[in-house]
């Protein structure tokens, strides 16, 4: 009964419909939103897990230079926790589409392109953020310089990233977040195992190893970046024609 | 302001005609609420925007009254025949709702019709959201109360 109640009350206090409200509206001068308060909207659809977990994984590298010290163990503990962080990302990426919010994000004023876009920008920001800070705490501590620490770091970071993307780019499912959960998982255990079981893999005659997969990775995930974009702006065309 | 300016002012003239029940003059002091509203600025950015948007309009509604000179109490009833029945709405919770006090009536329209938060609400009624709370509970079982049940008991 109270559910049916309250849905009426939603129409018992209809008024006829308004006559001049067109013709005010256009004429009225009101502060349009901006660029920038649009930039500083997107912040706050971002879920507070993304920052809680960022904000984890730098405190936690603290502590475990604090207690540890900087080893090369600690150095794929860092390097197997980051894909996480880049999951989380993935998984507000994939929300709007997931969750089939394309068509109401179409009929806004901005794009699906373009709100996606700034939240990546936004993320990505974040990400890089954490990233550095990380890699600044940690090559004060190892001799294994800055751009090689980096590139340890970064490779199964970009692993993931490049397959959560695929994973993205051609899954419609409501799975989708689990699917790039199951990626990132695959990437962090599979990251242990080979630092676990191949020893040497930090070791310098292995560097061209790494830059290969470095590269490689890079390149995977910018291609998956523009296909992301390519079928944003193909939804954009789909729903131009459909409007 | 978050929501967009087209539903603003549907709710907005919509709560205006509750408290005015005449379209012309709740047109009237819908356009005069907005042109208050972003003659001010400075209170945009500082919060409460759709509270402080409400207290204009509610102030607006009660100057009508005043200069008018009517009562605001004589139009408590919704009248059977008028434009508004012809709405698909239920006619027998409109007159379960004209007959709760016009305070319980406007809290409704701001909680169900107008999707306000209870914090809202709280704001432009200048009370608790406790009593926000007891108040929308006690118009929802005064008008279970009148209603007959078998009017609603599918859902």
């Amino acid at each position: 009964m109270k559910y049916k109640l309250k849905k009426e009350l939603k129409t018992v206090f209809d008024a006829p419909a308004p006559a001049r409200k067109e013709e005010f509206i256009n004429l009225l001068e009101y502060p349009k939103a901006n660029r920038l308060d649009f930039f500083i909207s997107q912040i706050g659809y971002i879920r507070k897990r993304v920052w809680i977990l960022s904000l984890l994984l730098f405190i936690g590298t603290l502590i475990g230079l604090y207690f540890s010290g900087a080893s090369y163990s600690f150095v794929w503990v860092v390097s197997s926790v980051l894909p996480f962080v880049s999951l989380v990302t993935i998984s507000e990426i994939a929300r709007s589409i997931t969750y089939n919010m394309d068509e109401l994000e179409m009929s806004c004023k901005y794009n699906l392109l373009e709100v996606s876009l700034i939240r990546i920008g936004i993320l990505g920001v974040v990400n890089l953020a954490v990233f550095i800070g990380i890699l600044l705490l940690l090559s004060g501590k190892t001799d294994l310089g800055f751009i090689r620490l980096g590139i340890y770091l970064s490779t199964p970071y970009l692993l993931n990233c490049y397959g959560s993307l695929f994973v993205i780019n051609r899954s419609k499912s409501r799975d989708t977040v689990y699917i790039c959960g199951s990626v990132t998982a695959l990437v962090s255990i599979l990251n242990s195992l080979i630092s676990i079981r191949i020893y040497d893999i930090y070791l310098e005659r292995n560097r061209m190893f790494w830059a290969i997969a470095f590269i490689m990775f890079a390149v995977l995930s910018l291609k998956e970046i523009v296909k992301f974009i390519k079928r944003m702006e193909d939804l954009k065309w789909n729903s131009s024609l459909t409007a | 302001m978050s929501l967009s300016i087209h539903d603003q002012y549907d709710k907005i003239y919509k709560y205006c005609y509750f408290k005015v029940k005449d379209k012309q003059t709740a047109e009237d002091l819908t356009q005069e609420t907005f042109l208050r509203y972003f003659s001010q600025k400075s209170y945009i950015n500082k919060g409460k925007p759709l509270a402080y948007l409400y207290t204009i309009a509610k102030n607006l509604c009660i100057d009508f009254y005043r200069k008018s000179g009517r009562d605001e109490r004589l139009n408590e009833e919704v009248p059977a025949n008028d434009e508004v029945t012809a709405f698909e709405t239920s006619y027998a919770v409109k007159q379960a709702v004209s007959t709760l006090p016009v305070e319980l009536q406007e809290m409704l329209l701001l909680r169900y019709a107008n999707e306000l938060s209870i914090n809202e609400i709280a704001q432009i009624m200048n009370i608790s959201r406790f009593s926000v709370y007891r108040r929308l509970n006690k118009a929802l079982d005064l008008l279970k109360g009148v209603l007959r049940k078998e009017d609603f008991n599918e859902i």
